[in-house]
């Protein structure tokens, strides 16, 4: 069975979740002002839109029209709590840094919106792929805000110096605006300028 | 619709069996791990309060996760250096055997009933001369900064008065102001603090709006502040005399020279 490329690398560019349909917005505005949290949640996302999409494809046909989105809910509640028992074994500093945003990824519309949208009318691996795709597409934002809020909120990447000392001898300061989450704000929404630009994305 | 009520009752419920079945193996299967790190977590800032340690949270970024081996080290070294006491509200020391001082969570404690509070103690035991001396005392403290609770450990001299650390290891505060209650900066500005003005009496240290004038009589007492983070260090402030006071009791014991340090 051949699967459409473009199931996995529209919702990377043209159509992501963040830029375009400004979905997740929330978690990408909170956890993005240092570059590993950031990936640590992206993985995050990506495995739990996976893992729901393909579960709730699997299920599709058997699952009651009537109490779909309770279905769905609960499949993925228990993925994201997984997840956060998994990071607090695995990287429990990290655990604590995210926080309640871990479990915020219940909430995350890009999950169910693309659960609602495509996995409860497609078969499992277009699904999977989706998830994927969608997962990967929400994860790069968020690379990119953490890369440059740490980079000139910090000076650091990964929480390594990388901005040099006679740069700050010169007078040059971190900004602590892109600490905060205006920071955030001010990078995602030229993020989102410069994807529109090239892709051509107008709203009706 | 072809599925009536009973399929979707049976369906909803075999859902939601193999969904709890899943989660509870998880969590059975991760919890030694889970209780390995974070007790290391917190033991290990009560050794970085009471002077062991050198690495703070911002100092050390690359190295903040810590693998099981770390963990036993810490544990061990501990469990060798650290004596642990719990206290009741008078300061008297209790003997609990089924409580584990380093598990008490201080917000749990302030919800129950005065006599039943349980108030732990680290003592770190240095051997002089074949004997053992107390070199520090280490308490948690807890309280709330502007967003979040903030938790920590303050370790004393033997004096009971002069601050030998502190360290805050779970808070919520905004990233690069309030947060920077971490930072070894502000951590180490604490050390050499007294908590005593000359008559003896519990004055605690407070943090300061902007900077310390070293002039000022209350110097001693009185520490940087983080700017743009008032609320967080007025915080900051009012947990350091709270926590200090729920030990007063049993620090003035001490100080008068009557108090046993019994054994665990």
């Amino acid at each position: 069975m051949a699967v459409d490329k473009k199931i996995f690398l529209s919702p990377i560019n043209e159509n992501n979740p963040i830029t375009t349909q400004v979905l997740g917005i929330c978690s990408a505005l909170a956890v993005t002002s240092q570059l590993k949290p950031s990936i640590v949640m992206g993985l995050a996302v990506i495995a739990v839109m996976v893992f729901s999409n393909l579960i709730t494809s699997l299920m599709r046909e058997y699952i009651p029209q009537k109490v779909r989105i309770i279905v769905e809910m609960t499949v993925v509640a228990s993925l994201v709590i997984l997840v956060d028992q998994i990071l607090k074994a695995y990287a429990y500093q990290m655990s604590k840094q995210l926080s309640v945003f871990v479990g915020l990824i219940i909430t995350n519309c890009i999950v169910l919106g693309r659960i609602e949208a495509f996995s409860m009318g497609n078969r499992p691996v277009p699904s999977l792929v989706d998830g994927l795709g969608n997962g990967l597409g929400y994860a790069l934002i968020l690379f990119i805000v953490g890369f440059f809020r740490e980079l000139l909120g910090f000076g650091k990447i990964l929480g390594y110096q990388v901005l040099p000392e006679s740069l700050y001898a010169a007078g040059y300061e971190n900004n602590g605006l892109m600490v905060l989450a205006p920071g955030a704000f001010i990078i995602l929404s030229l993020i989102i300028w410069l994807q529109r630009t090239i892709s051509g994305y107008r709203e009706d | 619709m072809r599925q009536g009520n009973a399929y979707t009752l049976i369906f909803l419920a075999a859902v939601a069996l193999v969904a709890s079945l899943v989660l509870a193996l998880a969590a059975q299967m991760l919890k030694d791990r889970q209780n390995l790190l974070q007790q290391a977590d917190m033991k290990r800032n009560i050794l970085i309060a009471a002077g062991f340690m050198e690495c703070y949270a911002d100092a050390d970024e690359a190295k903040r996760e810590m693998d099981p081996g770390v963990c036993t080290d810490v544990h061990f070294y501990f469990e060798a250096h650290m004596r642990a006491l719990l206290l009741d509200h008078r300061g008297k020391i209790v003997d609990e055997p089924g409580t584990r001082p380093e598990l008490v969570d201080p917000a749990r404690e302030a919800d129950k009933p005065l006599e039943k509070r349980r108030y732990p103690v680290f003592l770190r035991i240095d051997p002089v001369k074949g004997k053992e001396k107390i070199s520090a005392y280490c308490i948690p403290i807890y309280g709330k900064g502007l967003w979040s609770s903030l938790y920590g450990y303050l370790a004393l001299e033997p004096d009971l008065n002069t601050v030998k650390g502190l360290t805050f290891h779970k808070q919520g505060e905004t990233p690069g102001l309030g947060a920077e209650i971490q930072s070894r900066w502000f951590q180490e500005g604490f050390k050499g603090k007294t908590i005593l003005d000359k008559k003896g009496r519990l004055v605690s240290i407070t943090v300061l709006k902007g900077k310390l004038d070293r002039s000022s009589p209350q110097a001693a007492h009185q520490v940087d502040g983080i700017s743009g983070a008032t609320l967080t260090t007025r915080g900051v402030t009012d947990l350091l005399m709270k926590s200090l006071m729920m030990y007063e009791p049993y620090f003035t014991m001490i100080r008068r020279g009557g108090a046993e340090h019994g054994r665990r």
